[in-house]
């Protein structure tokens, strides 16, 4: 009895062990469900990545953008067992660098030259590359050809200056309650839309020397335009528990005659199946001031990053390297555009798109980034915060800029 | 104080009727039981007597007046219930004192009230305890108390002493009795115990089906029940019953081979088919000549003896005081006084009176 | 059994008063504790923004439990009463209930919206408002709002929990309370109220000290916003963690939050022992 028990345990070892051989390296991958690539787009690309590599499976899991952030902390702080891939927003990599949450990837990035500057500024820290960038975005100003048109404007706003006077004649004439919508919730959203007008002003978060410059100059005026907007009804009040979301939502029904919002809503705002303004829109980068910068765009990229506690690196980078493949991205490029500059010649990803397409080549070189600060989340929930009291009124935007300075100061 | 009267009442739930009009009359000062097996419809009758059930049709009065639409609160009755349905967060004091406490009695008042009736009950040490912490016979006389506080025309019991053990039962059977005897208020109490009823009523209301089978005195039922029902019903053991037909001359009736004299009255005919009762107490072993009986089985209380056997297929049962002489399986003879048969019409169940 | 329980429970609070006397940052490569006193406490303390959110907290507390309880009651009284459907309609009280918190919080944002929601519609139908509004972007309704979908999601427990109390008082007590004088406000008073005291107060503790740690709902339907007039006390444990990645500090909130909470139930104790003496 003792024997056969005996053979049997081995049997039972033996068969474990050939199992874990044959089992497959899997990777615990996070991304996030709102705008970009959809999580479709991204279960697919995943699918044929797994074909192509056997040997190699991905679990996937999708946050919404605003838990993205500590989704991932958590997951560091949790000690092992977590992610071995995650998508990581422009103004992490500080954090992440600093606190070192993920690799350096430096070493294993592909050349520099044939992927747009603004792309690499995404993942980039201290000279190095902590994410290998994915998501190209920037907000564009979107705008309805038809209520232009009723209102007797035959091209979308050059300026922040035509904006304001576009939309007062269309509110005037009753063809929008309120022309703009903004995705300018208690949310990161807020921050995008503020830091692109901050461009739009001329206007800066930090001077040379490191100090303060948001409460003066174009980043004051940057607020005092939103509110103002507001005051006058020209942007829609309940932008201000919007995200982008919602802003698609309003564009897409076709209440609002200007939005500003990610590459995503162009597909998804032309979609007859989920857009009343389907073929009735327009987009061109946002517009700016001539005392500040003539066009204006936020650099809303996000790479893939390999996490420091991640014990499958090598098989994480090949999965990375096949996300952000040229061919990968120019195959879904409806959804987000490449990172590869030769992309947009090829006609393959141009077709369909080209008004996309030509409103990115002004953006994506113009694309401003949000300050680059370890503390970074702490500055934009105090951001947020002071921006949503001077929109709703509660103070004035020099006090709630001066209030920010004050609780801001000495954060790395 | 006042007697209650009860005119052609009938309840119905939806459709289905349950009380098929009863007429009684409670006199004042009157201790009438109501009694009769689970679901004839006598604490229904309580209720409606309450106010807590609608009449269906025909009237209820108390004293000269008509209560079919006048609020329970109005009527000036007391209850006591069976599960005693003391407020568990108020005090033996407040529960005695609530009702007068709503009907905006000033506190002195109340407390020279509760005192006087806990007294009288013996509960004036319990008086600042919650039910939760009282026996059952505790609580019990708490409900009585918070009923004669109220000094009501009518107390209505319902059950009440269903609750408690037997030893208590009686003890407070007794108590109730002598209550009433020193508050001759109007009194109608439920219950589906006939030893109870015997005890307490001044009359009795046996009920069956949603119908009165017979009002009388505890006597009266015992001597002359008016139909099976109450015969059986009332006394233990049971009367017993045996088939027979009454003799041609109808001085007699035929018991299987024997033939037993009997007083049938006028109208009784010739070979009708009678059900003969007689009380267990009314049968008595004789030598021979007897009808013959069977013994099956004796059972020995101290008091008496309790000998059950067989006439002819019938089973019937014999008391006897002290000591019975006769053993399990034995055969004997036995008689019953004429004077003491109940002579029932076998069709309708009435009695031959 | 008993170290079980110390140990799942005790381990992680020592862990965290350890924690909110040192310095620490949440994770990363060098994750060492500096010793620094009370520190982190006077920070939380010094902390006007997270007194304003314990004041919010309590607020939403306090309106919350209240309202569940005057409307879980109402609710258990209209049900114990015999109608057509009853069995349906009490059915339908799990549903809240059965919800997790976040599907009902998302459910209340699109009821809420702006632009399309259910909300709007009905206040316009009967004409409450001429136009539609924003409810969570406004800055204290936002809060009343929450306070709305928060109850509907809460009430019913308090409602089952009452109703079953209900079915525990027995048909006798108010038969006797009826025939002693008691109109329908005398036997509530005295029969209902004192038969559903002791189970709606343990509700009702149990409801304060949830409604005190409240996150969820506000996480998904508001994000503390508009201006931070929804951020309650817990979003400073988060942020200070998650966030900001500070674990010291956030135990230190998180201590002061269990604190608060300590008090809320003192304070109720002390009126259940009140209410239980004559």
């Amino acid at each position: 009895m003792k024997r056969i028990l005996g053979a049997l345990s081995i049997a039972a070892v033996m068969a474990a062990s050939t199992v874990v051989q044959a089992q497959d390296i899997v990777l615990q991958a996070l991304f996030m469900k709102q705008t970009a690539y959809s999580d479709k787009d991204v279960r697919d690309m995943t699918n044929d990545f797994e074909a192509a590599h056997p040997g190699i499976k991905v679990n996937l899991e999708f946050v919404p953008y605003e838990a993205l952030h500590n989704k991932i902390v958590a997951s560091i702080s949790a000690g092992s067992g977590g992610y071995d891939v995650a998508l990581v927003d422009t103004i992490w990599p500080a954090e992440f660098a600093t606190n070192q949450f993920v690799d350096d990837l430096t070493s294993l990035v592909p050349p520099r030259d044939p992927i747009f500057g603004g792309a690499w500024k995404t993942g980039e820290y201290d000279g190095k590359i902590w994410a290998m960038p994915w998501i190209l975005d920037t907000k564009y100003l979107f705008y309805n050809k038809d209520i232009l048109a009723k209102a007797g404007f035959d091209h979308p706003p050059a300026t922040l200056d035509e904006l304001t006077q576009q939309a007062k004649v269309i509110k005037d004439k009753g063809l929008a309650d309120y022309p703009i919508v903004w995705s300018w919730g208690q949310a990161e959203a807020l921050v995008c839309d503020y830091a692109l007008l901050v461009q739009a002003f001329g206007g800066q978060f930090y001077d040379e020397s490191g100090e303060p410059a948001f409460t003066k100059g174009g980043a004051l005026k940057a607020l005092q335009f939103m509110v103002g907007s507001i005051k006058d009804g020209i942007s829609n009040p309940r932008s201000t528990e919007f995200l982008e979301e919602e802003v698609r939502n309003t564009f897409s029904s076709g209440r609002a005659a200007f939005a500003l919002n990610w590459t995503y809503m162009w597909p998804l705002a032309n979609d007859p199946k989920q857009s009343e303004v389907a073929g009735k829109i327009g987009i061109v980068p946002a517009p700016g001031t001539p005392e500040g910068s003539p066009q204006a765009a936020i650099n809303g990229s996000m790479g893939l990053s390999i996490m420091r506690n991640s014990d499958k690196k090598d098989a994480a980078w090949q999965y990375i390297k096949y996300l952000t493949s040229q061919e990968t991205q120019d195959k879904y490029a409806s959804m987000s555009l490449p990172i590869w500059k030769s992309s947009y010649a090829d006609p393959k990803v141009v077709k369909g798109q080209e008004e996309l397409i030509k409103a990115a080549e002004t953006s994506v070189a113009i694309m401003y980034n949000r300050p680059t600060k370890v503390q970074y989340q702490e500055i934009s929930t105090l951001l947020q915060q002071q921006i949503q009291s001077a929109l709703l009124g509660l103070q004035s935007p020099e006090q709630a800029m001066k209030d920010l300075a004050s609780q801001t100061s000495g954060m790395k | 104080m006042s007697g209650v009267t009860i005119n052609n009442v009938k309840k119905a739930y939806g459709g289905f009727e349950i009380l098929h009009g009863i007429d009684a009359e409670i006199q004042d000062g009157e201790f009438v039981v109501l009694v009769g097996p689970s679901g004839c419809g006598k604490s229904t009758l309580l209720r409606m007597i309450a106010g807590l059930e609608g009449v269906t049709s025909g009237t209820i009065a108390i004293g000269d007046r008509v209560v079919n639409e006048v609020h329970a609160k109005d009527r000036d009755i007391a209850m006591v219930f069976q599960n005693y349905a003391l407020y568990p967060h108020m005090t033996v004091e407040q529960n005695m004192g609530f009702s007068l406490k709503l009907a905006g009695r000033k506190a002195p008042a109340i407390r020279t009230s509760v005192e006087q009736v806990a007294g009288f009950l013996g509960l004036s040490p319990l008086l600042r305890r919650y039910p939760r912490q009282l026996s059952g016979g505790q609580r019990q006389r708490v409900a009585m108390g918070r009923a004669l506080v109220r000094n009501p025309k009518v107390f209505l019991f319902d059950e009440p002493l269903s609750n408690l053990d037997a030893k208590l039962r009686v003890q407070m059977r007794s108590e109730i009795k002598s209550l009433h005897r020193q508050f001759p208020t109007t009194a109608v109490y439920v219950t589906h115990d006939q030893v109870e009823a015997m005890t307490l009523a001044d009359r009795i209301i046996v009920m069956c089906g949603g119908r009165i089978e017979q009002v009388g005195t505890p006597g009266e039922l015992y001597e002359q029940p008016a139909n099976l029902f109450v015969a059986g019903f009332i006394g233990s053991p049971a009367m017993n019953f045996l088939p027979g037909e009454l003799a041609d001359d109808v001085t007699s009736v035929l018991l299987g081979e024997q033939r037993v004299s009997v007083k049938a009255p006028g109208h009784a005919k010739p070979r009708q088919r009678v059900t003969v009762g007689f009380r267990p107490e009314h049968v008595r072993f004789c030598d021979s000549g007897g009808i013959h009986f069977k013994v099956a089985d004796v059972e020995f209380t101290g008091a008496n003896s309790y000998v059950t056997g067989h006439i002819g297929r019938e089973q019937i049962c014999a008391s006897i005081g002290g000591r019975a002489h006769v053993k399990a399986g034995q055969s004997a003879s036995i008689a019953i006084d004429p004077a003491s048969i109940h002579l029932f019409d076998t069709t309708t169940g009435k009695a031959l009176a | 059994m008993f170290i079980i329980v110390l140990g799942v429970t005790g381990y992680p609070l020592l862990q965290t008063i350890w924690l909110s006397f040192h310095s620490r940052p949440l994770a990363g490569h060098d994750v060492q504790a500096d010793w620094v006193g009370l520190a982190n406490f006077k920070t939380v303390l010094e902390n006007a923004a997270f007194r304003a959110a314990v004041a919010r907290t309590l607020y939403f507390t306090i309106v919350s439990v209240l309202a569940e309880a005057m409307i879980g009651v109402m609710v258990a009284l209209l049900l114990d009463q015999e109608f057509r459907g009853r069995a349906f309609v009490r059915a339908l009280l799990v549903l809240p209930l059965a919800m997790p918190t976040v599907v009902s919080a998302m459910m209340w944002r699109l009821i809420y919206n702006p632009e399309y929601g259910a909300f709007n519609a009905l206040l316009l139908q009967i004409g409450l408002i001429d136009d539609y509004r924003s409810w969570l972007g406004a800055p204290g309704l936002a809060m009343n709002m929450v306070i709305i979908a928060e109850v509907w999601k809460n009430f019913s427990i308090v409602a089952i929990i009452v109703l079953a109390a209900l079915q525990t008082i027995p048909r006798e007590l108010y038969e006797a309370a009826t025939i002693d004088g008691a109109g329908p406000w005398a036997r509530f008073r005295n029969v209902t109220w004192p038969g559903i005291l002791a189970p709606l107060s343990v509700a009702l503790v149990l409801r304060t000290i949830e409604a005190f740690k409240v996150f969820d709902i506000f996480y998904v339907m508001t994000r503390g916003g508009p201006a931070n007039t929804t951020k309650t006390a817990t979003f400073f444990v988060y942020d200070e963690s998650f966030a900001f990645l500070r674990a010291g500090s956030a135990s230190s909130y998180a201590l002061v939050v269990v604190a608060i909470s300590m008090v809320l139930i003192a304070i109720y104790v002390r009126l259940l022992r009140r209410q239980d003496q004559p």
